[in-house]
């Protein structure tokens, strides 16, 4: 009877953790999209058939969202055009001086002068080829907040996948992939890159991205170290 | 220029060179704390204008009146002449923009444009012949247990787009059969039987520009100076008379309307 407890306990558990992974990964394929390229009429009308809750307990992430929902409610047609043009001004700027936007490359923010495809890049294509990662139709540095983020959200989909598959080792082995890139990357140029978002947009949309992003990965950075400590103690 | 007169008006040592400008030697001392542009920390970001957005072409205001504006505007976008005149049609009163997006779209299908629904009525409203009314939102909140809130948009935005004054009357001269008049009884009223003759053509039916061409081309008014059937499709198009459609040249109703008029005045003109 105990033991039969133990292992509905166990299953459950493990239903919670693959349900985690696929919310990881639904929020950076969610996050990734809306910095890949501008919002248009269906990714509009996705947003706004969302639900965004309304605490999470995280002030970045619920200020986040209260601005993606103020700015979506009042959303319409014209809003396409309106976001196009703020993601622009955001994340491209007019100028090229290397200061005129939030630029989207993390080689930018962790080089010197602030150039393209230095150092973080070929890190990042390094650890997207150790991870059977390759190159699409992407034509730009791997560096990109894009690519990071789906880099999060495929690890946490291969997470979910191997504990769907009863395959803990694997599981556990990503979440470090992803905990030592979130270290190594995301987290070592988001706050910079964030803090520009904010400077540079003026659309509620963008200003919420900004806090989103920054929140949710400081949220999951701690999921993650929890996890795999408690692995690490079990162990 | 006299060399004196020269060096009056050019100081050599204040002379200006962009190259000379150091992107990485900013003096933080010289940056002005009152203006948001220094926190960029570059100097030709200073003295850029906070708000960086052109004035509109077609305004009230550059064009002396909402109606001058509005002529304007339809004089320097011809293609785009009979979709922005219909919406102003279909705005009096009020529509909503889903429902104009899809008449816009319809109306656009033989006539493609980059431009959509919101730039064209957005254009209208900077002119003054438009206006644009946004209801009013409210924060929804759905309890979904387990003290769960989220925030859900249960209703979408759908603004009404309406006429102004300024729009309707620019509507009504658009639409009385002014233009047309003025350009088949009197600028071109030499040419009233072949006008004729192309109306009552397509009326029958829809017609090819070729079509057309030889129609007009049995006329000995046309070979000297020589005219075209192009012209008058041209002329019949500008006019609103004349619309393509379905793959070909059809009259539109205005067309219609003041098809009995060519007549008379034809019969008329042979009297």
């Amino acid at each position: 009877m105990a033991e039969d407890m133990i292992a509905a306990q166990a299953a459950e558990q493990e239903a919670d953790l693959v349900a985690l992974m696929d919310g990881r990964a639904r929020m950076y394929g969610l996050m990734a999209r809306l910095f890949l390229k501008e919002v248009d009429k269906a990714a509009l009308t996705e947003l706004q058939g969302m639900r965004f809750p309304a605490a999470t307990g995280n002030a970045k992430v619920d200020e986040g969202y209260h601005m993606l929902y103020d700015y979506l409610r009042t959303s319409w047609d014209d809003s396409i055009n309106e976001l196009a043009i703020d993601y622009v001004r955001t994340f491209i700027g007019h100028g090229v001086n290397g200061f005129s936007a939030a630029y989207p490359f993390e080689s930018v923010y962790t080089s010197e002068r602030r150039l393209m495809m230095q150092e973080a890049r070929a890190e990042v294509l390094q650890t997207l080829r150790e991870n059977n990662l390759k190159r699409g139709s992407w034509t730009e540095g791997e560096d990109h907040i894009a690519l990071e983020l789906e880099f999060m959200q495929r690890m946490a989909m291969r997470a979910a996948d191997a504990l769907r598959a009863g395959d803990e080792d694997a599981a556990i082995e990503h979440l470090r992939t992803q905990r030592t890139f979130a270290q190594d990357h995301l987290l070592n140029w988001l706050p910079m890159m964030t803090e520009d978002m904010r400077r540079f947009s003026r659309t509620m949309f963008y200003q919420g991205l900004a806090q989103l992003v920054m929140g949710y990965a400081e949220e999951d950075a701690a999921v993650l170290d929890e996890l795999l400590d408690s692995v690490d103690q079990a162990a | 220029m006299a060399e004196d007169q020269i060096a009056g008006l050019w100081d050599e040592e204040e002379e200006f060179d962009p190259l000379a400008v150091d992107d990485l030697d900013i003096d933080q001392e010289d940056m002005d704390d009152d203006n948001p542009l220094d926190t960029v920390d570059y100097p030709t970001m200073r003295n850029m204008p906070e708000d960086m957005r052109r004035e509109a072409v077609y305004s009230p205001e550059r064009q002396g009146g909402a109606v001058e504006a509005v002529l304007s505007l339809f004089d320097h976008n011809p293609a785009r002449r009979p979709v922005l005149v219909s919406i102003l049609g279909w705005c009096d009163g009020g529509c909503l923009n889903s429902e104009l997006t899809e008449k816009v779209d319809a109306l656009q299908a033989d006539n493609r444009s980059v431009y959509g629904t919101t730039t064209l009525c957005r254009m209208l409203e900077r002119a003054g012949a438009l206006e644009l009314e946004m209801p009013e939102t409210s924060e929804e909140r759905e309890d979904a247990g387990e003290g769960v809130e989220f925030l859900e948009i249960k209703e979408r935005v759908d603004p009404v787009w309406r006429t102004t004054d300024a729009g309707r009357e620019v509507f009504g001269q658009m639409t009385d059969g002014s233009a047309f008049r003025t350009m088949v009884f009197d600028r071109d009223a030499k040419y009233l039987e072949v006008y004729r003759a192309v109306m009552g053509f397509v009326n029958e039916r829809p017609r090819s520009k070729d079509d057309i061409e030889q129609l007009v081309d049995a006329f000995e008014v046309v070979q000297s100076p020589r005219r075209f059937g192009g012209h008058f499709i041209d002329m019949l198009e500008k006019t609103d008379a004349l619309c393509w459609k379905d793959r070909s040249w059809q009259l539109t109703d205005l067309g219609r309307r003041m098809l009995p008029e060519v007549e008379a005045a034809f019969s008329k003109k042979g009297e």
